[in-house]
């Protein structure tokens, strides 16, 4: 048997490092080059007629090139232009129903840092072609006597290297706290409130530097991750010794600009106008290209399959942690002693927690079995039948569940696009259990195993959630033989459990009539 | 030195048994898997005990239908006290014993209504006690404790559980109720776990779930140095029932009835480990010490 699982864990740790030394691919951990694909969508409702709808094309340079299929290009009622040197796509047409644009474009970019020269003073650089990037306006009042005041006093500060000014102004903006919803968008009511959105402050940073005599101007784009975004985001640039230098305070990266940052426009510009429409739905789904690494002697590739859409990206991740996560929980309640809800639920959660968020699913969960216990009293008092009592708590949860997710969505806690479905049936099932635990010993008996299982579901939680491992068995499926035969030497690990040391301290064998 | 240190932490718990050498030595090398029934359900165990004229409380009736609940009720009318319990119940859990006194029925001091009494046996039936199995409520007589074992407290029934291994009793543990347990023996519910010294009957320790007590905490009463009665009859017929029965590794209860003596309360394939602890002796040293007397 232990030679079996010797077996079982040197396969595949023989495999691993065959495909590692077979593929000299550079540092996954140092990612230089990213490929997204991104694709626009915008959904018009109550259309009469005819509409029109522009958005920009990201522009092609040094550190981002953009594909296109040609055949997006020749659409017939989309048409290109251009707008203060952006790339500017019209869609027109006309429809009687609701109708829905996509656009789609796949992007690779690439991390840029710029050098500002210490040396350079203010007043060096070459500013008279870039005239139109000092002017105030209605959202970047440069000229306003309290955004002037305020520069004036960073000027003292630092008063004569550019470098230092940058990073005065940037700090300034990168520590007002940034509000999602409501708040002012303009530059003045930013600087006032000492609170704002994310394109607000944008706006005051370039206000800032202009009113400084620097050139500045917004720019806008995607913040590219795994994920579909209702909003582009936003950052700015500078003109600084003959070339614009990239500031994202939201994001705290100074003179430079990440792989991650896809530019859409630069200058004071909505991602999309639209005329002659009742309202638009505006939709920017990006998905990351992945690449296997370590592709020579791979049995099978499975990023692959999942750029090929062949396999679902979330159940494959599922199906190769479950047992990794399901060792960890053999783990606990073998070698630790911990006593858990089932031996996969505590994995299960960890996985609905990936979809929710840690704090959102702790909250969530926690409520479920709070309001199990509340209930679990007056039912037990009027002495309800087993099988109908879970019926009404469920029926609770399920009421609860709705309510959660109007809440979730409304305040934003939990991303639109998360899938709750397997979260809320997960956490259900939990709630069974409990019941039966509350029922079959005592709610205290239950809530102590509660805690049990969260701290072991908060394990998993950790473990799972590293990027590192998710690409790890991604990349190296084969892991999992070991994982089995792991198992196996566990399963025959006949020691003492952490707290049977504690629980059993007190026989001193030396008293006993056995010697 | 460190070296030392963790001889001695060794040495300190070599003949201690945990959970996972309990399921990997005794329970999966000793008992088929197929022969747990015998022990998990209530009344196959009494099958066997009966069919081998082994001591056990009269089953009055089993109910396995909630359409008979009424029908069977009524056919044992004239009993004056029972046990209702269920037949695939777990750590002593939905046992109700119920008294009639003036022709209302009792639990302890408060009364129960025969509708009461209805809803608990279909819940077993429908499987509140069995994890939502399907099972049968069992009826049986409802034993008089021995007045020597009820001494130390009379709110419940006191029982031994024997450790049974290869049809030898090796180790053994008399569970007290009391009234923070609320009448029953289980030590996690507050009952008091007292150590037995098996070639003689002596209580030895007398082990309450967090410290060793010297006195039963309602009554006051000594407890290591008495001696169980009927001690040898006890032991014979754990003897008995192990040899009765294909689980070569037993947890028995034994309760001892004031009229009939030493009866099997049922058997257990899976016996917890805090006998240990009332025995001051791990499990592990014990058998080997009986091993080495045959």
């Amino acid at each position: 048997m232990k030679k079996i699982a010797y077996v079982l864990i040197i396969i595949p740790a023989i495999l691993v490092i065959l495909r590692y030394s077979a593929n000299d691919e550079p540092d996954p951990g140092v990612i230089t080059e990213l490929t997204y694909n991104v694709t626009y969508r915008y959904d018009i409702k109550g259309g009469d007629n005819y509409y029109n709808i522009e958005s920009f094309l990201p522009l092609n340079d040094f550190r981002q090139s953009i594909d296109v299929a040609p055949s997006a290009l020749l659409s017939s009622d989309m048409m290109q232009s251009d707008r203060d040197s952006n790339r500017l796509m019209i869609w027109r047409g006309s429809t009687e129903t609701d109708t829905t644009i996509s656009f789609q474009y796949s992007v690779k970019t690439r991390h840029v840092d710029f050098n500002i020269d210490q040396n350079l003073k203010l007043g060096e650089s070459a500013v008279s072609e870039q005239q139109q990037y000092l002017e105030s306006s209605n959202t970047i009042q440069a000229d306003h006597p309290d955004i002037r005041e305020s520069t004036d006093r960073f000027l003292l500060d630092s008063p004569d290297s550019i470098n230092e000014l940058a990073e005065t102004l940037f700090e300034y903006v990168e520590q007002i706290p940034t509000v999602r919803n409501g708040m002012a968008t303009d530059a003045l009511a930013c600087h006032q409130a000492r609170a704002c959105s994310e394109e607000g402050k944008s706006r005051l940073l370039t206000a800032l530097f202009r009113s400084a005599g620097i050139p500045a101007r917004e720019a806008g784009g995607l913040v590219l991750t795994d994920e579909k975004k209702g909003t582009v985001d936003y950052w700015m640039q500078a003109y600084i010794g003959d070339e614009w230098v990239s500031f994202d305070p939201e994001r705290s990266h100074f003179a430079e600009l990440p792989a991650t940052h896809l530019e859409l426009f630069r200058g004071d510009h909505n991602i999309v106008t639209y005329a002659d429409v009742g309202s638009i739905n505006s939709f920017y789904d990006i998905k990351r290209e992945r690449q296997n690494d370590y592709t020579s002697y791979a049995i099978f590739d499975i990023w692959k399959l999942i750029d090929d859409d062949r396999l679902p990206f979330r159940p494959v991740m599922v199906l190769l942690l479950l047992p990794l996560g399901a060792y960890i929980v053999a783990i606990s309640t073998n070698v630790v002693g911990f006593k858990t809800y089932g031996v996969f639920l505590p994995v299960l959660i960890a996985f609905s927690f990936l979809d929710m968020g840690l704090i959102q699913g702790l909250i969530f969960f926690t409520v479920i079995i709070a309001l199990i216990s509340f209930m679990s009293f007056p039912l037990e008092r009027w002495g309800i039948l087993h099988t109908p009592k879970i019926v009404c708590l469920l029926t609770v949860v399920s009421l609860y569940c709705l309510s959660a997710v109007e809440i979730f969505f409304i305040t934003g806690w939990v991303a639109p696009s998360a899938t709750l479905t397997f979260p809320i049936i997960i956490l259900t099932l939990i709630s069974e259990r409990f019941a039966q635990k509350v029922e079959e010993e005592s709610l205290k008996d239950a809530l102590f195993v509660y805690g049990q299982t969260i701290i072991v579901t908060l394990s998993c939680f950790w473990i799972l959630s590293a990027n590192v491992i998710q690409h790890f068995f991604i990349t190296f499926p084969e892991t999992l033989l070991a994982i089995a035969g792991l198992s196996l030497l566990l399963g025959e690990w006949i020691g003492l459990q952490l707290f049977e040391y504690t629980r059993f301290s007190k026989i001193d064998e030396e008293v006993s009539y056995v010697k | 030195m460190l070296n030392n240190l963790v001889n001695r932490f060794r040495s300190r718990y070599k003949g201690v048994m945990g959970i996972n050498e309990r399921n990997r030595k005794l329970i999966y090398l000793f008992n088929e898997r197929s022969d747990y029934i015998l022990a998990d359900d209530k009344l196959e165990t009494k099958k066997v005990l009966e069919k081998n004229g082994l001591n056990c409380p009269e089953t009055y009736a089993a109910i396995g239908r909630v359409g008979d609940i009424k029908r069977i009720w009524e056919q044992k009318r004239d009993v004056e006290n029972l046990v209702i319990k269920p037949a695939s119940g777990r750590g002593g859990n939905g046992i109700l014993l119920i008294r009639r006194r003036d022709g209302e029925w009792y639990q302890g001091e408060k009364p129960v209504s025969e509708t009461q009494i209805f809803t608990h046996i279909a819940n077993i039936i429908f499987g509140m006690f069995s994890g939502g199995d399907d099972d049968r409520a069992i009826l049986e007589e409802l034993i008089v404790p021995h007045p020597e074992l009820t001494a130390f407290y009379s709110g419940g029934i006191p029982d031994i559980r024997l450790i049974t291994l290869a049809d030898k009793p090796v180790m053994g543990m008399l569970r007290l109720p009391t009234r923070e347990s609320n009448g029953k023996a289980n030590l996690h519910q507050g009952g008091v776990g007292v150590g037995i010294d098996i070639n003689s009957g002596t209580l030895t320790y007398a082990y309450n779930g967090k410290s060793y007590i010297e006195t039963h905490p309602d009554s006051n009463i000594k407890i290591p140095g008495k001696i169980i009665p009927q001690w040898k009859e006890v032991m014979d017929l754990a003897g008995e029932v192990s040899k009765a029965f294909p689980l070569k590794y037993l947890g028995i209860d034994i309760v001892i009835d004031k009229n009939k003596g030493p009866l099997v309360l049922e058997i257990n394939v899976r016996p917890g480990l805090s006998i240990q602890m009332a025995n001051k002796a791990g499990l592990m040293s014990m058998i080997h010490a009986t091993r080495t007397q045959v």
